[in-house]
């Protein structure tokens, strides 16, 4: 039988979770009233602490010369690398200070390549988050399992494409130089 | 207005003691428990998506091989996309992330918005070739991007290439992929901590009730049209603020059009999941038109347009 108060107790769980199906609120709080002017919401305080949330071999791991996507690099980015907020109202773009490179480097980082948290090592997951994409994306697909060694198998062959595509793409830096360069040659930019 | 609230909470919480004192601890717990393990994939970390993401891309390249980047040929053509991809992505950087104003054709919460303005990825975009002539596309979390070489071809120049790679950029940078992921995840939480609280035993009434929610689990998990619709916003927006021209994005879908008219689609088929392709080339028409999207004039030059032409050219001609 149906258990009743199982299924008031299912229904309060629903009103107190906030998950996605609960009514949005405001789409953007830090729009400013009235005037429809756009402004991010200050995440950080001035000389907080932020790290680096992506690898360095994203172009977005880059300290810039100004708050441009297509401004000069000033440093390479690392994975988990501290950095000191020097100017958090800005826009898209972050003013902030290296901690610890070994050198002073000082710029401006796109916003969402940092955050407060410092990343996890999540060596010991990642085989799970795999699984769970291949099982996933088989499930879409319409197929019932994932066998484990065609898995294995084909992880190893996009290791394969992930290494020759890094080799001949170049770093971060390089890369921001590289898609500068393709939309100047293609007279897509204004630069 | 705080009174309105404060007695929200406390409705709620007089109503959550008599439940409480109804059901009992252990269930719960046991709702907590499910609860906490959906919770878990609401936020992942940008390396955590792009495992998922490499899950998801192994097990289509099961399905088709990817070619390797062996002679100068494929080097050109890997580089090329991958400058592409970089390109639009950077120059789009501006783009609003925002469900309401690329059409109000997803629902995303509040949060999930935040995860999505947030959004960064791992190892940036990655684009890779299937080596197939069957049209297909792909981008999943973590920053893949997958292109058939059948998709590729059916493109007759750089600015429809351009609209194919923004199209599929867009579910990467709006994060689509993981929030089917996230919605079936649930369902299949709730699904399980339902048949397993709410319909135990093995009485008829139990095995309907099982029924109804497995019924509902397998419509959550469904592929979500509104997507394509918002992909295609996002897309022709990333396409004109790059300098190319908006209407690319028509031009390749009318491609897809006369693709599906020429070969029949089949269920299993790439395509024949997404909405009608005449309602997002009207869709897609309206858009420029309202929002006065334009192109870079620079990029119309006899000059510009040789240089696209000649760099499409020696990649894929």
């Amino acid at each position: 039988m149906i258990r009743l108060p199982s299924f008031a107790a299912m229904l309060l769980a629903c009103l107190l979770c906030g998950c996605g199906t609960t009514p949005r609120r405001p789409d953007r709080p830090n729009v400013v009233q009235g005037t429809g002017e756009f402004q991010y919401r200050k995440y950080w305080r001035e000389g907080e602490s932020v790290y680096v949330r992506i690898t360095s071999e994203a172009p977005a791991a880059l300290i810039l010369a100004a708050p441009d996507p297509w401004a000069e690099p000033v440093a390479v980015l690392e994975l988990g690398q501290e950095l000191r907020v020097l100017d958090p109202s800005s826009g898209t773009y972050v003013r902030v200070r290296t901690v610890g490179m070994g050198f002073d480097a000082e710029g401006w980082v796109w916003r969402p390549a940092v955050g407060k948290k410092k990343p996890a090592d999540n060596a010991d997951t990642r085989e799970e988050w795999q699984r769970e994409g291949a099982t996933s994306a088989a499930r879409d697909t319409g197929q019932p399992t994932v066998n484990p060694s065609e898995l294995e198998a084909a992880l190893q062959r996009l290791g394969n494409f992930e290494q020759s595509r890094a080799d001949v793409s170049g770093g971060a830096a390089e890369l921001v130089r590289r898609f500068r360069r393709f939309g100047e040659v293609g007279g897509l930019s204004d630069d | 207005m705080k009174t309105n609230k404060i007695n929200v909470w406390v409705t709620r919480l007089m109503l959550g003691a008599l439940v409480f004192s109804f059901t009992g601890c252990a269930f719960l717990m046991a709702a907590n428990d499910a609860l906490k393990e959906g919770k878990l994939v609401d936020n992942l970390e940008p390396s955590e998506e792009y495992y998922l993401g490499r899950g998801v891309s192994a097990v289509i390249i099961q399905n088709y091989e990817p070619i390797k980047i062996d002679t100068p040929k494929q080097e050109t053509q890997i580089k090329y996309l991958n400058d592409m991809a970089g390109y639009i992505e950077k120059a789009a950087q501006g783009v609003t992330r925002s469900a309401r104003k690329l059409g109000d054709h997803t629902d995303r919460s509040y949060d999930q918005q935040e995860h999505v303005y947030n959004l960064a990825l791992h190892k940036g975009i990655q684009v890779g070739i299937l080596n197939t002539e069957e049209v297909a596309a792909h981008g999943t979390p973590g920053g893949f991007l997958w292109l058939s070489y059948g998709a590729i071809h059916m493109c007759k120049n750089e600015d429809e290439l351009a609209a194919l790679v923004a199209h599929e950029m867009s579910h990467i940078i709006l994060d689509h992929g993981m929030a089917n992921y996230r919605s079936a995840h649930k369902s299949q939480i709730a699904s399980s901590f339902a048949s397993d609280h709410m319909f135990p035993g093995d009485s008829k009434f139990s095995n309907f009730g099982r029924l109804c929610v497995t019924g509902f689990e397998s419509m959550r998990n469904g592929y979500n049209p509104g997507q394509e619709f918002e992909a295609d916003n996002w897309g022709t927006r990333a396409l004109a603020v790059s300098g190319y021209k908006p209407e690319a994005m028509v031009e390749v879908l009318t491609r897809v059009e006369e693709f599906e008219k020429a070969h029949e689609v089949k269920p299993e088929d790439y395509l024949a999941h997404h909405p009608p392709i005449h309602k997002r080339i009207d869709t897609v028409k309206e858009l420029i038109k309202t929002e006065k999207l334009t192109v870079n004039p620079k990029s119309q030059t006899a000059e510009a347009i040789k240089a696209r032409s000649d760099r499409f050219a020696a990649a894929f001609k």
